[in-house]
């Protein structure tokens, strides 16, 4: 798996880091529909409904959080939720 | 005095002095975890501060209706202080300051959290939208949940031109300033204020600063407005929440710094009462001995 595509994901709350490292994909709930987010993926900001988000993390193991509400930005291979 | 009751002194001082102690220790755990748990929250305020900084820079800017400035209108005041005393100058600073606002705005309803905001409210006769106390020193995202809907609620409903917060803000464990700032019509530069606030002058997280870079162009979904419909809500939340630290950690150092000073005056006062007891048992002593050698030479005779 040496090859495959990373992406550098942060989630926080407000009172604390929840995730911080290096997945393969994420997938969130937003407004207008669930999404993947990939590696190198387009420079984006979208707001996120209630729902979960599951990390795919580099060693095949998934992660799953729950939100009620919050934020996506996506710039230069680097994903933030804020939750 | 007597002999006994000096006595009965001494040990009731020294009994308080422990007392003291004991407190002070307490609060100095406890202001160490408020101050971390205000450090843990950074990452979410520098995320939210870069994402606001780029959607201002957009084209629909900071259009928002919770971000335009209003002329007209009431002042909504949120107090924060704590729920007990026993704590320096910290809670009557905050409520000078909170009595100088209301001469200069007569129009003022007000957001009490702790009691001794609530009632220094009650006393000067404002009305109370709503009141919060016993906030636990562990102060949880949920504590600020409701106040967060309370003044956005108002704000929204149009009455007031801007929502205020009044709180003790921590510079150092022997220095606490109240500050008063404006949370909306809500203004980025203000937001970095306040997180700035929390860290300290030097040390660990004294050189901390948001860069904001606007390089990147952004797709927008579904649009900048209902970004910023989430957005905003979420950085009052944070700054309340951030201003409810502060408070804490305002609240702990000033306890422990004025514990410590009772602590010390209670030794002293011990080690006067002490030498006054020395006195009193020997000026008894000499004068039993000179009766006792009065006694003898009288039998001589």
């Amino acid at each position: 798996m040496a090859s495959q595509k990373l992406l550098q994901l942060t989630i926080s709350r407000v009172d604390g880091p929840v995730f911080d490292g290096e997945v393969i994909a994420v997938s969130v709930p937003g407004v207008e529909g669930d999404m993947q987010i990939l590696a190198h993926h387009e420079a984006l900001i979208s707001p996120l409904r209630k729902g979960s988000i599951t990390i795919y993390k580099a060693d095949g193991k998934k992660e799953s959080h729950l939100l009620e509400s919050g934020t996506l930005e996506v710039s230069n291979n680097h994903a933030t939720i804020l939750i | 005095m007597a002999l006994k009751q000096i006595k009965n002194k001494i040990i009731s001082t020294q009994k308080t002095g422990k007392v003291t102690k004991a407190m002070e220790s307490v609060s100095a755990v406890k202001m160490r975890k408020s101050q971390e748990r205000a450090f843990e929250g950074r990452p979410y305020v520098h995320a939210a501060l870069r994402i606001l900084g780029r959607l201002a820079e957009s084209s629909e800017g900071l259009a928002h209706p919770l971000a335009q400035k209003r002329e007209t209108g009431k002042q909504l005041l949120v107090i924060v202080t704590s729920d007990k005393g026993l704590a320096g100058a910290v809670n009557s600073s905050v409520l000078k300051r909170a009595a100088e606002n209301f001469e200069h705005n007569p129009e003022t309803d007000v957001v009490a959290v702790g009691k001794k905001a609530l009632e220094f409210s009650t006393r000067e006769g404002k009305k109370i939208l709503a009141s919060y106390t016993n906030i636990s020193d562990n102060v949880h995202l949920s504590d600020v949940q409701d106040l967060t809907h309370v003044v956005l609620r108002h704000f929204t409903d149009g009455a007031y031109k801007n929502v205020t917060i009044i709180y003790q803000n921590f510079i150092s464990t022997f220095e606490q300033v109240p500050v008063k700032r404006v949370i909306l019509p809500i203004d980025p530069e203000d937001i970095y204020d306040v997180m700035s606030g929390i860290k300290p002058k030097v040390g660990k997280f004294s050189d901390d600063r948001v860069a904001l870079d606007t390089k990147t162009v952004y797709r927008v979904e579904p649009s900048a407005e209902e970004v910023l419909d989430t957005l905003i809500p979420q950085l009052v939340q944070i700054m309340l929440y951030h201003a409810l630290l502060e408070s804490k950690a305002s609240e702990h150092s000033a306890r422990m710094v004025a514990m410590k000073n009772a602590t010390d005056k209670s030794k002293e006062v011990v080690k006067a009462l002490t030498l006054q007891f020395n006195k009193e048992r020997q000026a008894a002593i000499t004068a039993e001995v000179s009766e006792i050698t009065g006694g003898i030479e009288a039998m001589k005779e």
